[in-house]
């Protein structure tokens, strides 16, 4: 589909495929307006909480953010990890693209099995605090570890996608927790494109595939900073 | 209701916090929210429009600046608006 110029906006909304796209009775515009306000409520009481103490990420407050920004609007799906449809597991698939720009194409990965998932995520957020202890305990610590502890919380959790829908929603819950959590601001990826690679590229690269896309986040921390 | 929520203006900075400073309110779609949350919710646009993907994305991006919404200033989007 191309876009037809001079057509009045009709609004934002999710991807029509997604199974979050439209809540009952609200238009997808409204959806996608009452997630974000949700989410935003989020991200607002990231500094109060870590002003009281440290965020320790867990499957269980995944889960509670998720079910935050979504629960009204599909309360089934909202909050809980994925499990089973019927009897069959409730497997989840995303595209992520790979290449350069000259060989540029999607690859399509499935998110961790649903047996597996919760023991995983346990996993994930536990190696998030015991690096987060550990850069609050350092004299020596860098900047940079912690924002590379954040950047690796949220690509793994992503990698993982917990839920049927909404997981980068999730995750970005999670990207500002652990870098809040670690002293730093919150981040906004300005350029889209750019996320989407060095996320890719943290997906399948080998050597700390994580490091790209955690110096993209430096270098946005850092512009903010002097602006 | 309108989209994607303009900041139209700023209110008379009147509330406090518990702590003592004060809170600057803006007005968004004809209501009243704290700055906080104006900054807060450009992060969540922001993850919205990254959840979409492309090429739906780039796509609604430039229907909005089109029609004459401002994107960097409500989703801190720089490179939006390549299809137009």
């Amino acid at each position: 589909m191309s876009p037809t110029h001079g057509a009045p906006f009709r609004g934002f909304r999710d991807h029509e495929e997604s199974p979050f796209f439209c809540a009952a009775g609200l238009t997808p515009e409204e959806t996608w307006d009452i997630s974000i306000n949700r989410l935003a409520d989020i991200l607002e009481t990231l500094g109060p909480l870590a002003d009281a103490g440290p965020i320790e990420p867990s499957p269980a407050l995944l889960c509670a953010w998720h079910r935050e920004i979504f629960g009204n609007l599909f309360p089934s799906d909202a909050g809980r990890l994925r499990w089973r449809r019927g009897r069959d597991p409730e497997h989840v698939y995303f595209d992520a693209i790979i290449g350069t720009h000259q060989t540029r194409r999607l690859r399509r990965y499935r998110g961790t099995s649903p047996r597996k998932l919760h023991r995983r995520l346990e996993k994930i957020c536990k190696e998030f605090n015991a690096t987060a202890a550990q850069i609050r305990a350092s004299d020596t610590a860098e900047r940079y570890d912690a924002i590379h502890a954040a950047t690796r919380l949220y690509v793994k959790v992503l990698r993982a996608h917990p839920f049927v829908d909404g997981n980068l929603r999730a995750g970005i819950a999670a990207l500002s927790a652990g870098l809040v959590t670690l002293g730093l601001d919150i981040v906004t990826f300005k350029d889209l494109e750019r996320h989407d690679e060095l996320l890719s590229i943290a997906f399948v690269g080998k050597h700390d595939p994580y490091r790209p896309l955690a110096e993209h986040i430096a270098e946005i921390l850092g512009a903010s900073e002097t602006a | 209701m309108s989209y994607p929520g303009t900041v139209s203006k700023l209110a008379n900075s009147n509330g406090s916090t518990s702590n003592g400073s004060r809170t600057i309110y803006v007005v968004i779609d004809g209501k009243r929210v704290s700055l906080n949350h104006a900054s807060a919710r450009v992060v969540a646009l922001n993850a919205h429009l990254l959840a979409v993907g492309e090429p739906q994305r780039t796509e609604m991006i430039a229907e909005a600046q089109r029609a004459g919404i401002n994107v960097s200033s409500i989703a801190g989007v720089s490179n939006a608006g390549t299809v137009a």
